[in-house]
């Protein structure tokens, strides 16, 4: 069983957010719901916010109905038929990873692709209002061996993901030069890496 | 995956048996068959993205169920470096279906000027009416009274042309008239060549990214752009911001003032000449007036022209020596350097240092593209656009001609930025309109007054945009990159047609709409008695393709028969000139850095460097009140122009107009990130949010354009570069001071 990881390269990212984009298209995820977020910061480089995939995740503990858990690839989801939306994982997040579903989608009526992926009951786009939601790495997509919508769809290549088992793969070999977790002190162990 | 549609087909074939495919890592692999299962559920079709302006025309592939599109993916085949599209292409999906598109063509029912009411009609009134309208207006005053125009996208180019120009006026214009002819036109007043820069290539040593952020402007360029870093070539950057281009690519920053790129290049030309790192030999040869711009650029040494420009002189000299020391290219965007006042000649100046460098069409340097069989849409082919029969007979008929003399002898479509002066004068009357923006222009307001003053307008599109459409007769509504077939895709030598899927509600592709008219104008052989396919084939025709070929193919790439290896220095060749002799396609056949055109004409034959019209040195006493060097039009990621305001995965990145201050001058003024501040100057003024970056060099204000209300054009003024006709979208002065907290953005 791969232990994935993801290292992002920040010195190549450009802020086009085309990851937090397709990210969108891909999982058709409500308004304010973005899993990944790219923002300026006054020296012009940019902060690249997404959930960290904690080998011991705050998010998984303060669950009282243990609707979040770290599922066998590593990767944490959420069962929302479980969840009860009372925002325990949000407040325990210190990645600031996750939201509440929204009651309302971006417009009036579902677009026809909104209702197609009801209808093909494609489980990565269903969204409960007033449930959590966060990144699970497209799991639908690794489940095929294909990189998360947000690894294949950057511009520069700023975003690789792997096998951090595997000290052939790009991802073990960018933490071998240095990559680095992002509040490590705090004992989460995330599965991010930053170069 | 990488896979074009024929191996995808037989990989459902061989359901997982032998099928490969590339995984996360970018190994083969064998699909298991839970994937094809997954994948087979849809189905895939092809088409090119329609979120910039049709440059760069990036392949998609879309997944749909039934006739709903549900998933969009790069296309992986396709003919570009590196295989992305950017967040635009994804976003499509959310435009595609937005419930306010446009289904029906509709006729306003009330007077122009006023937020329109529409009343829904059929296609044949809508097609109907615009030809009786057309045919009344040439039979009373000329078919040249009639303005054919486009905006975004460009796709519709070739056969509005033809249509332009079978009905008899020489009057087509588009949004190439503020973007990328004028850069167009500097070049061919050099050189003769149409195109000026290239991407670094093979040889490279150096390339010079001048004023061209494609981090932002065409993000699916940096993957090529970084592996030419990782490869050796060193990058210079000149812009006005430290933008990701400096970063990224590991870029020697030259953070000019705007407006001075042409004394920048001035500056670059005297330490060249100066210290001898000219190439003699090409310039004795192929260069013609290097004795006259040797004695001009005397008067630029590094320390006046870091006074000038605000680069330090000893970047000046080593970009210059470095321009100088190898194979060296530049990458120009279409605008930065030629919206100012003095636009044309600073890019002159700047393609006279590429001259003069021996970096023309050498390997490494600027090479020259072979001819293309078929012309990309931006342009068209001469013969279907009936450019090359029926436009010379037009000639004397343009409406830009004694405006823009320069322009109206150089370039097949008029200048459009006098358009309300053209309809005051009686020259223009009617305008068919496709995708465009009454507001793209200084001074909107004079040009929404020129389109209600018209007999008759129309315009397609695919919302409706009270800006621009509250002032004209009709509104069509136009089939999306997903709902259109023509024109076919073409990348350099290999074609792909698109897939499309039905149509929302009526709407109709641009192509389609403009056959239709053709047909009901009367020009039935022209327009092939409405068959679009037929027209497609007439537009394929010097390739030998049709579109029964290209459907055949099934959205795969067709390639054209590919030309012997391509060469350089084809000056020497005799492939440059129409005549087949050595040389450059201008009148001296050589390289002018002393234009005998612009001599002809009146106007300065060197690169001369003036200051822009307002500019702290050109006007002093102003730039006291407003000491802020305001810069508009840069591209920001997510948007282009006008466009994606009301798609939401894209304007909730940026829901409100932003203005980009350095942290320098906001602390001086008060402002904090996020505050409400109004951008002001003699002009006009708007109220906007503060953004606080580094990315802007202090003394510089950098504004994001496209705002339905708090729209810098306004700030803008018509001072046209005497050339080309462009507008100063880069130069103006202003001030910016917190808002008070109850104004409205």
């Amino acid at each position: 069983m791969a232990r994935y990881g993801m290292v992002i390269r920040t010195g190549l990212c450009t802020g086009c957010q085309t990851c937090s984009v397709a990210c969108k298209m891909e999982n058709l995820t409500m308004p304010g719901c973005a899993r990944t977020r790219i923002t300026e910061r006054v020296d012009a480089t940019w902060e690249i916010a997404a959930c960290m995939q904690c080998e011991a995740p705050p998010c998984v503990g303060a669950c009282p109905v243990k609707a979040t858990s770290r599922n066998e690839k590593g990767v944490i989801v959420v069962d929302q038929d479980a969840c009860i939306g009372c925002g325990k994982c949000i407040e325990a997040c210190p990645y600031d990873a996750r939201r509440l579903n929204p009651a309302k989608g971006y417009f009036s009526e579902p677009l026809p692709f909104e209702e197609m992926a009801k209808k093909a009951k494609e489980a990565n786009r269903r969204h409960v209002a007033g449930k959590a939601d966060k990144c699970d790495w497209c799991l639908h997509r690794i489940a095929s061996n294909r990189p998360p919508m947000c690894v294949e769809a950057c511009t520069t290549g700023a975003r690789v993901f792997g096998d951090r088992d595997d000290p052939q793969s790009a991802v073990s070999r960018l933490i071998k030069e240095g990559a680095k977790q992002i509040k490590p002190e705090l004992g989460t162990r995330p599965a991010v890496f930053y170069l | 995956m990488r896979q074009t549609r024929r191996e995808f087909l037989k990989t459902v074939a061989v359901a997982g048996s032998t099928a490969a495919l590339l995984d996360c890592a970018g190994l083969l692999r064998r699909a298991s068959a839970e994937e094809i299962a997954e994948i087979a559920a849809e189905k895939m079709g092809y088409t090119y993205c329609d979120g910039c302006n049709h440059v760069p025309m990036c392949g998609m592939v879309y997944y749909k169920r039934g006739n709903v599109i549900t998933r969009l993916q790069t296309r992986q085949d396709h003919n570009y470096p590196n295989n992305t599209i950017c967040s635009k292409g994804y976003a499509q999906l959310q435009e595609q279906y937005h419930p306010e598109r446009l289904r029906y063509p509709l006729k306003r029912t009330n007077p122009k000027g006023r937020p329109s009411h529409w009343q829904r009609i059929s296609w044949d009134e809508a097609i109907g009416t615009v030809a009786a309208r057309l045919k009344e207006i040439k039979a009373k005053y000329g078919a040249d009274k009639v303005c054919f125009f486009t905006g975004d996208p460009k796709e519709m180019r070739p056969v509005l042309q033809r249509l332009a120009y079978s009905f008899g006026s020489p009057n087509f214009g588009t949004e190439s008239s503020t973007c990328f002819r004028s850069v167009s036109l500097g070049s061919l007043l050099l050189s003769g060549l149409p195109r000026p820069g290239a991407g670094p290539g093979k040889e490279t040593k150096n390339c010079f990214v001048w004023g061209v952020n494609q981090s932002y402007s065409m993000a699916t360029a940096m993957k090529g752009l970084i592996k030419a870093k990782d490869g050796g070539v060193r990058f210079f950057v000149v812009d006005p911001r430290k933008t990701p281009m400096v970063r990224t690519l590991n870029g020697y920053h030259l953070p000019l003032r705007p407006g001075t790129d042409g004394a920048l290049a001035v500056g670059m030309m005297h330490v060249v000449i100066k210290e001898n790192l000219y190439d003699k030999e090409f310039v004795d040869k192929w260069v013609h007036g290097f004795e006259e711009l040797k004695s001009y650029v005397r008067e630029f040494p590094p320390e006046r022209t870091e006074q000038i420009t605000g680069v330090p002189a000893d970047r000046i000299v080593e970009a210059a020596r470095a321009f100088s020391a190898g194979p060296s290219t530049v990458m120009l965007s279409a605008s930065p350097v030629v919206h100012h006042t003095n636009g044309n000649q600073n890019l002159r100046a700047v393609l006279s240092l590429f001259a003069i460098t021996g970096n023309c069409d050498r390997p490494g340097g600027m090479v020259v593209g072979p001819p293309p069989i078929l012309p990309s849409t931006t342009d068209g082919h001469p013969v279907f656009c009936r450019r090359s029969d029926l436009l010379p007979k037009l000639q004397h008929l343009r409406a830009d001609r004694e405006y823009f003399p320069v322009w109206s002898e150089l370039v097949s479509e008029i200048q459009v930025n006098r358009l309300p002066e053209y309809v005051d004068a009686g020259k223009i009357r009617a305008m068919v309109m496709f995708g465009g923006n009454a507001k793209m222009w200084p001074q909107p307001h004079l040009y929404q007054k020129a389109l209600r003053r018209m007999d008759f307008s129309i315009a397609a599109d695919y919302f409706y945009r009270p800006w621009t459409h509250d002032f004209v007769d009709m509104l069509l509504p136009a089939a999306t990159c997903f709902e259109r077939l023509a024109p076919a895709a073409v990348f350099g030598r290999s074609v792909y047609q698109r897939q499309p899927v039905r149509p929302l509600g009526e709407a109709r592709e641009d192509w389609q709409i403009i056959v239709d008219i053709g047909t009901a104008l009367g020009l039935k052989e022209e327009f092939c008695n409405g068959s679009l396919e037929a027209v497609i084939n007439e537009d394929l025709k010097p390739s030998g393709l049709t579109v029964e070929r290209l459907r055949n193919a099934d959205g795969c790439m067709v390639a054209l028969p590919s030309q012997a290896a391509p060469k350089t220095r084809k000056y020497e060749l005799g492939m440059l000139r129409a005549d087949g002799k050595p040389g450059f396609e201008t009148p001296t056949g050589k390289i002018e850095v002393y234009s005998t055109i612009l001599k002809k004409h009146g106007i300065d034959p060197l690169p001369t460097y003036k200051e822009p019209l307002e500019s702290p040195v050109s006007d002093p006493r102003l730039a006291k009140r407003y000491p802020l060097v305001f810069m508009t039009g840069a591209r920001v990621p997510f948007y282009t122009h006008t466009k994606w305001r009301d798609v939401p995965w894209l304007s909730e990145l940026q829901p409100e107009p932003v203005v980009n201050l350095n942290p320098k001058d906001a602390g001086a003024r008060g402002i904090k990130e996020g505050d409400k501040v109004i951008l002001e100057n003699s002009h006009g003024h708007i109220t906007v949010r503060a953004h606080l970056t580094e990315m802007v060099t202090a003394g510089i204000v950098d504004m994001y354009h496209g705002w339905a209300k708090q729209d810098v054009n306004t700030m803008l003024t018509r001072d046209f570069d005497p050339i080309s006709g462009f507008p100063p979208y880069k130069s103006a002065l202003c001030n910016v001071r917190k808002a008070p907290d109850n104004a409205v953005i």
